[in-house]
């Protein structure tokens, strides 16, 4: 099959290799999720549970383009940090050639010296560190330090 | 890129320093979980290039979304920028 004209995330088309079999618009069959942080402040009610040392924020930062969400650390402070989780609604299908799709687009301020997490795992307390030891969970970690355990 | 199932992992890190992160430069992190007829993957991108794929250690546990910061040293302010988090899967109804 010849691949389509169409350059987004549409099915059978290669010009988005990451997204290709993802449909677009309303599809029933797919649960989808997607937070562009574009609102004044983040929900820590409803949509994301913050977990985070008590010097550490979690912000949406003001008149961003295209909006962004900072977790930022306590300043001069070694291991502390801030993370936000969602509910455990996400896991690998049941039926064989099924999907999980995940994406986000980010940057680190000072990446040879933060550790980060970004993906999906089982839901963690207390401390933003023990989102690292999580038992179940697919994550990007890039080239950086990461200190297991903290 | 890890995926871990149960406490068990499997850890890959790239060759070379071709996806080190830079210092406020924005990256795409993205995978692919297939649930397989015998064996489950995980196809890992950078930038929409496909970097790696993971073929053990699966989860199938229910997940949630997450992302997290840690301050590496006590210099300065450390921070993540998040654009956007994107997730979604098939729903694993058949007709």
């Amino acid at each position: 099959m010849a691949n389509t004209h169409f350059s987004g995330p549409v099915l059978f088309s290669a010009a988005r290799p990451t997204l290709e079999n993802l449909n677009i618009g309303s599809w029933p069959d797919q649960t989808r999720f997607m937070a562009d942080f574009t609102g004044i402040v983040l929900d820590a009610t409803n949509d994301w549970t913050v977990v985070k040392d008590s010097g550490a924020s979690v912000a949406l930062q003001a008149d961003a383009l295209n909006g962004v969400v900072d977790l930022t650390s306590a300043a001069t402070t070694d291991n502390d940090g801030s993370s936000i989780q969602g509910n455990e609604i996400w896991g690998l299908p049941s039926t064989a050639g099924q999907k999980l799709y995940f994406e986000a687009r980010f940057q680190m301020s000072d990446a040879d010296q933060m550790d980060m997490f970004i993906g999906v795992c089982e839901n963690f307390a207390t401390a933003p560190e023990n989102i690292f030891t999580a038992s179940n969970r697919i994550v990007s970690k890039l080239m950086m330090e990461m200190r297991l355990p903290i | 890129m890890i995926t871990e199932s149960g406490d068990s992992e499997t850890d890959t890190t790239l060759s070379g320093t071709t996806y080190d992160l830079s210092d406020a430069t924005d990256v795409t992190v993205s995978f692919v979980a297939t649930k397989g007829t015998s064996t489950d993957n995980v196809r890992f991108y950078i930038n929409r290039t496909l970097v790696g794929t993971h073929a053990t250690n699966v989860p199938t546990a229910n997940m949630t979304q997450a992302a997290a910061e840690v301050s590496g040293n006590a210099t300065g302010t450390k921070s993540m920028s998040i654009d956007y988090i994107m997730v979604a899967q098939d729903r694993g109804v058949s007709y």
